[in-house]
C-alpha cells in the first residue's frame, strides 16, 4: 500500500477509501478501540496528509490528536507514506505490534500520548511558542469540547495569537452516550470561537474540494475548521449511532457488510 | 533574607539570562521576583492566569519542544491539575519543574483549601517525578541546579515563610553544596537515635540540638533535600547506625516518607523501631498561624524532646 502526495480528486477519494477499508479490518479484527470515531476523521486526515495542495509538511508541521481514541485513523494514511511497515495494521493492539488504540510518541508519525481529552490543544501550543517555525494542527473531538481545559487553552492561544495553531474540530455531533446538542448544547461553535479571535472557517467534513480550500491557505492567524462529519462514516448501520462510539461490530455478517459497503 | 520562593525565582532569573531556554510560567503567582522576570526577560516569561491545567499542558509542550520550563503556583492546586501532570508531563517525560508554594500549613490561617497535608503522598505515585523540599533558602541554589540537569520532572516544596532560626543555624554549620540528604553530626558518627525530617520543620530540630547539645550526642539528625525517590543507599547508610528512628513530618502519614521508608528498611532487613510525628489524618479547620497549630498538634519542640527522652531513657539507654 503507497500513498502519494497527489492534486487529483478522485485519487484522494481513493486513498479515503482504501484507509478507511483498513482501520475497519484492523478494528473489527482486534475489537480494540473507537471505531465509528476513526471513520469520521478520515477525509480530513486525507485531505491534511495527501492533498498536494495541503499546506501540511509532514517532514516540518505536526499533527496532534487531541482527541486521542480517534487518532489510529492515521495509521494507513501513515503506512501508505512509508512511515510504518504495511504489516503493523494486522499487528494492531497484538503483544508484538507497535500500534496501540491511542497512538504516542513511540509510533513513527505519532508526536502526542493520546487517551486523555481536552490536553492535547494546551500541549500544542507550548509547542508552537518554543517552535513558531513549525505548524501544528490539533484534532479535537466535538464532544472533547466539554473539557475546560479546551476553554483555558483557547483564551491562551488568542492572548498570545499563536499563528501556528490550526484547529480542526471533528463535528460528528455524537458523544458516547448520545447527541451533544441533547446532552449539552455545544453550538452555536462559529460564535463562541470567534469570540476566541480565531478565523473560523465550517464545511463538509468529507468534501475534499472544501477541506483544500481549508487546509491550502497559507497560515497567517489561529484557524479553527468546524469539520460537520458523520460518525461510523461509510458503514450504513454505523452512522449517525452513537451506540457504536464503543462497539465495534462483532458479528461476521455485520462485519462482512461494512466491509462490502467500504470496498 | 529572602523566602524559598524569592531565592529560587531569583537564581532561576540569573541562571535565565544565560539560557534563553529557560522559561517560567506563573499561574496567577505574583512575587517580587517575578517583576524582574517581567522587566527583564519578559520573552521567557508568561502569565498564565488562573489556569492550572492549560498551564501544566503548555509546560508539557514547550518542553518536547526543547525548552526548561518552570511552573510557580500555590502548592495545593497540584491537585486541581494532576491529571495533567500526570498525562503530558510524565507518561511522555516531558520534563518540567512545578514550583508549589506554601506547603504543609503554611497558609495557615486560610483552611484546608490552601494547605496540602498530603502533596507529597500524591506526587510521589507519579513516575518521572522527583521531589525536593528545603529547610531554608540556602537549600535553593542546589535545587535550582538539580531541576535544570535532572533527566526527570520535579516538585519543589517550597515554604512560604522565612524562618530565621533555621536561616541562622544553616548559614552556621551548612555550605551551599547541594546534598540529596545532610547528615548532623556528620556520617562517620554512629548515635542512638536518629530524627529524619524535611521542610521547615526541621528549625524546630536544629533548635533542640542547640538547646540541648548533651542529648544530641547521641540523637543524629537526617535532613532529606531530595525527598523523592528515597536516595536508600545513603539513607540507610546513616540511619543504619541508630536503633531507633523518628520521623518528622509535616505531611499526613497515608503516603507519607515514612511509610514508604518503613518499607525499603523492612525490605533491607534493617532493624530500626520507627516512630513518627505527622499531620493529623484529616483537614485542619481550626484557626490559628502554622507555628500555633504545629504546637497543637504534636510539632511542639517538647513533644520532640519527649520522644528523644523516652528514647534515651530505655533500659539499656543512657
Amino acid at each position: 500500500m503507497t500513498f502519494s502526495k497527489t492534486t487529483n480528486l478522485n485519487v484522494l477519494e481513493e486513498y479515503a477509501k482504501r484507509t478507511r477499508l483498513e482501520i475497519y479490518r484492523f478494528k473489527t479484527t482486534s475489537g480494540y478501540g473507537h471505531l465509528a470515531s476513526c471513520l469520521s476523521v478520515v477525509d480530513i486526515l486525507t485531505s491534511i496528509y495527501l492533498d498536494s495542495e495541503s499546506k501540511f509538511d509532514i517532514e516540518h508541521d505536526r499533527l496532534i490528536f487531541s482527541k486521542g481514541h480517534g487518532s489510529p485513523a492515521v495509521y494507513p494514511i501513515l503506512v501508505g507514506l512509508q512511515l510504518i511497515p504495511e504489516k503493523e495494521l494486522d499487528l494492531y493492539c497484538k503483544k508484538e505490534g507497535i500500534l496501540r488504540l491511542h497512538a504516542d510518541y513511540s509510533i513513527p508519525g505519532c508526536f502526542f500520548v493520546g487517551g486523555s481529552l481536552g490536553n492535547g490543544i494546551g500541549f500544542a501550543a507550548g509547542l508552537a511558542i518554543a517552535r513558531p517555525w513549525q505548524n501544528f494542527y490539533v484534532i479535537l473531538g466535538d464532544a472533547e469540547l466539554y473539557e475546560g481545559s479546551v476553554w483555558e487553552s483557547l483564551l491562551f492561544i488568542s492572548h498570545h495569537n499563536l499563528k501556528n495553531i490550526i484547529l480542526i474540530i471533528d463535528r460528528n455531533k455524537y458523544g458516547i452516550l448520545g447527541a451533544t446538542e441533547q446532552m449539552i448544547q455545544i453550538e452555536p461553535l462559529e460564535e463562541k470561537f470567534q469570540s476566541f479571535k480565531f478565523e473560523v472557517h465550517r464545511t463538509n467534513g468529507h468534501d475534499l474540494v472544501e477541506l483544500r480550500k481549508f487546509f491550502g491557505q497559507t497560515q497567517t492567524h489561529p484557524r479553527v475548521l468546524i469539520a460537520d462529519t458523520v460518525k461510523g462514516k461509510g458503514v450504513s448501520f454505523m452512522e449517525d449511532r452513537y451506540e457504536y462510539h464503543t462497539i465495534i461490530p462483532s458479528d461476521p455478517v455485520e462485519i462482512r457488510q461494512g466491509l462490502s459497503e467500504l470496498l | 533574607m529572602k523566602s524559598q520562593r524569592d531565592e529560587f525565582l531569583e537564581i532561576l532569573l540569573d541562571r535565565a539570562k544565560k539560557d534563553s531556554s529557560i522559561i517560567l510560567l506563573s499561574v496567577d503567582m505574583g512575587a517580587p521576583a517575578i517583576d524582574r522576570w517581567k522587566a527583564e526577560l519578559p520573552d521567557q516569561y508568561f502569565e498564565m492566569g488562573i489556569s492550572e491545567q492549560n498551564a501544566i499542558n503548555v509546560a508539557a509542550g514547550l518542553s518536547r519542544g526543547g525548552k526548561k520550563v518552570f511552573v510557580y503556583f500555590m502548592a495545593v492546586w497540584i491537585h486541581r491539575c494532576f491529571e495533567q501532570i500526570r498525562y503530558s508531563s510524565a507518561i511522555g517525560n516531558n520534563k518540567i519543574t512545578i514550583l508549589g508554594n506554601g506547603v504543609g500549613l503554611g497558609y495557615a490561617p486560610a483552611g484546608p483549601a490552601h494547605e496540602p497535608n498530603e502533596d507529597v503522598a500524591v506526587m510521589r505515585t507519579l513516575h518521572n517525578f522527583q521531589i525536593f523540599a528545603a529547610s531554608s533558602s540556602l537549600r535553593i541554589e542546589g535545587i535550582v541546579d538539580q531541576c535544570l540537569t535532572s533527566s526527570v520532572s520535579n516538585y519543589v516544596r517550597l515554604e512560604r515563610k522565612v524562618h530565621k532560626s533555621a536561616q541562622a543555624i544553616h548559614e552556621q554549620e551548612i555550605s551551599n553544596t547541594y546534598s540529596n540528604c545532610y547528615a548532623f553530626p556528620s556520617r562517620d558518627k554512629s548515635s542512638k537515635m536518629c530524627i529524619l525530617s524535611y521542610g521547615q520543620v526541621l528549625r524546630r530540630i536544629y533548635d533542640l540540638r542547640l538547646q540541648y547539645m548533651d542529648k544530641f550526642s547521641e540523637v543524629s539528625i537526617l535532613e532529606l533535600c531530595k525527598i523523592w525517590p528515597l536516595e536508600m543507599n545513603e539513607i540507610s547508610d546513616y540511619v543504619g547506625t541508630s536503633s531507633h528512628l523518628l520521623v518528622i513530618e509535616e505531611q499526613s502519614r497515608s503516603g507519607s516518607i515514612s511509610e514508604a521508608l518503613a518499607l525499603e528498611l523492612n525490605s533491607r532487613r534493617m532493624n530500626i523501631e520507627i516512630k513518627t510525628i505527622h499531620l493529623p489524618s484529616r483537614y485542619i479547620f481550626e484557626n490559628g498561624n502554622q507555628d500555633e497549630l504545629l504546637d497543637e498538634i504534636g510539632f511542639a519542640t517538647e513533644s520532640i524532646l519527649q520522644e528523644i527522652d523516652n528514647v534515651l531513657n530505655e533500659k539499656g539507654m543512657s
